[in-house]
């Protein structure tokens, strides 16, 4: 599965929104999705988990959107 | 000038906007307290207290709180552990024995027992679940535990979510765990399906901790909260409740299994580092528990006024939003108009909702929390929903033709019932400022009638 659509069945489900494929690459979490930052830190740590990488807190403010996920993801795997 | 006041510049230059456009709905200067306030020369109606039942103002919480003041003076010099009276201990017993708990831990607020709570049992071998509307008291303790423990695992679910409990509790990375939710939310009235989250939460084997501040002595048939409406209260493994809502003093509680409490009472730095409740307060709770234990006319009033509001504001059209209880939600979305709201609310019609914006609420879930209580009287309720009617239609939240049924003699007598209380509550004062209101508004009629002008201002200035 793409990094990208496996993002967004993440968020799908941690905001319990119905459709996952409609989820824009570039909407943004919290003011376009309604996730707030409780729900980003879970979106993070089920990042963490899955893809078994560690993001460092100075990351969180620019995971804003799917593509930024996606791109933060790809370092650290990069970098692992 | 130090680096410390430069930091309050930005914030406070923000605040001082809000000041500015007479907006600003913090810290305004009660003569009293209760369902009507004095501020200033003005009286006005107040839905913004958590004094659910009105037993702040209760004759027997006077009477004992100042018996228990005189006897053991107005502090016990010390934290619990070296300052518990036999009065601390009784009403230990006492609150136990009402949630079928074990035993209780009284703090002296209930910030205090949440993070108390919550730093003692949490550590990096936890894996601690919240809901992501949970209260700052909640976070508080977590970033506590957390700070000392940063292998504690720390996950949310959506809000009131049994599915995303689930989840998470499946996906936890350690064995421990504990899953820490509300009875009942303040910032939208909603409760938590306890019954199912209980179900849960055994199947994987976590504890579940309900910090049940708002719903202990308002909700279920006894008013033991929502773990009792939800038929719940004996699996819940770890109860936090305060006084400061329908017991009307201030302290917070814990009960549980004995051995967890005596580990509460000797490792939470909340309950070891604090002063001890002064038994004042004690005695209060104490009176407010015999009150809410024998006489269940507090609460029943309390949910027949909650529903009167509730019925009035969705006649009005106004959405509600989730709110289930005396939490009463006015969802208004937008950010400025909530705040204008707020603002003729209390300058216009005299009667105080706290409006609540971001961060405190997500961006475009603005609104007005309204509290009503039990001492809240038909006229308070009715005057205020006239109030949100005019407001709401001049601030076009609400269409033009947004009406209650109240027959206009209703009307009448509610605004003279709500006139009367105003001047018994500020005096002459008062009388003087609403003849003020009047004067003005014959003026404007008279130079209307004179000049052929439509009348200056919003009608908000001059009440309704």
């Amino acid at each position: 599965m793409e990094l990208t659509s496996t993002i967004q069945s993440m968020i799908a489900e941690i905001g319990e929104l119905d459709h996952p494929e409609k989820i824009g690459l570039d909407q943004h979490l919290i003011e376009d999705l309604g996730l707030d930052s409780m729900l980003l830190l879970e979106l993070l740590s089920s990042l963490e988990q899955t893809y078994s990488i560690s993001i460092p807190e100075t990351e969180y403010p620019n995971m804003t959107t799917v593509n930024a996920c996606a791109e933060v993801v790809r370092r650290y795997q990069a970098a692992a | 000038m130090s680096w410390l006041h430069d930091k309050t510049t930005d914030f406070l230059a923000l605040v001082q906007q809000a000041k500015d456009k007479q907006a600003f709905p913090f810290f305004r200067q009660f003569e009293n307290i209760g369902p009507r306030v004095k501020v200033g020369r003005g009286s006005y109606i107040n839905f913004t207290s958590n004094d659910y039942l009105g037993l702040s103002q209760h004759p027997s919480l006077i009477r004992r709180s100042i018996a228990g003041t005189a006897r053991f003076g107005t502090s016990l010099g010390s934290s619990r552990l070296q300052a518990t009276s036999v009065r601390h201990e009784a009403l230990e017993r006492r609150l136990a024995q009402w949630l079928g708990q074990e035993a209780c831990a009284v703090f002296t607020t209930g910030y205090q027992a949440l993070v108390g709570v919550l730093s003692s049992f949490l550590d990096g071998e936890t894996t601690v679940v919240l809901d992501n509307l949970s209260h700052a008291s909640i976070l508080d303790g977590i970033f506590l535990a957390k700070g000392n423990h940063p292998e504690l695992e720390v996950r949310f679910i959506k809000h009131n979510s049994v599915r995303g409990l689930r989840r998470v509790l499946g996906s936890a990375k350690h064995k421990k765990k504990l899953v820490v939710v509300e009875g009942l939310y303040s910032v939208d009235g909603d409760m938590a399906p306890l019954d199912e989250m209980v179900a849960v939460c055994r199947e994987f084997d976590a504890p579940l901790m309900v910090d049940d501040a708002h719903g202990l002595g308002t909700l279920g048939p006894t008013g033991r909260g929502v773990g009792e409406l939800k038929g719940v209260l004996g699996d819940i493994d770890i109860l936090v409740g305060t006084f400061s809502k329908s017991f009307g003093a201030v302290g917070g509680f814990v009960c549980a299994d004995r051995v967890l409490i005596d580990y509460l009472k000797l490792q939470a730095r909340s309950f070891v580092y604090s002063a001890s409740l002064p038994v004042g307060q004690v005695e209060a709770a104490m009176a407010a528990l015999d009150i809410i234990e024998r006489d269940h006319s507090y609460f029943r009033r309390l949910e027949d006024n909650a529903a009167f509001f509730r019925a009035g504001l969705r006649e009005l059209g106004f959405d509600s939003g989730q709110g289930q209880a005396h939490v009463t939600p006015i969802m208004l979305g937008d950010e400025e108009k909530t705040l204008t709201f707020g603002a003729y609310l209390f300058h216009g019609a005299g009667v105080i909702m706290l409006p609540f914006v971001y961060p405190a609420v997500p961006k475009g879930a603005a609104r007005l929390r309204c509290n009503v209580t039990a001492a809240h009287s038909r006229a308070d309720m009715g005057y205020a929903l006239e109030a949100l009617a005019k407001i709401g239609k001049m601030l076009e939240v609400l269409p033009p033709t947004a009406s209650t049924s109240t027959s206009d003699l209703q009307r009448a007598l509610w605004l003279a019932r709500t006139k009367l209380d105003g001047a018994r509550n500020a005096g002459l004062g008062y009388v003087a400022h609403e003849l003020g209101q009047a004067g003005q508004w014959v003026g404007r009629w008279a130079k209307e009638r004179l000049d052929g002008a439509p009348p200056a201002g919003g009608d908000a200035e001059g009440g309704v």
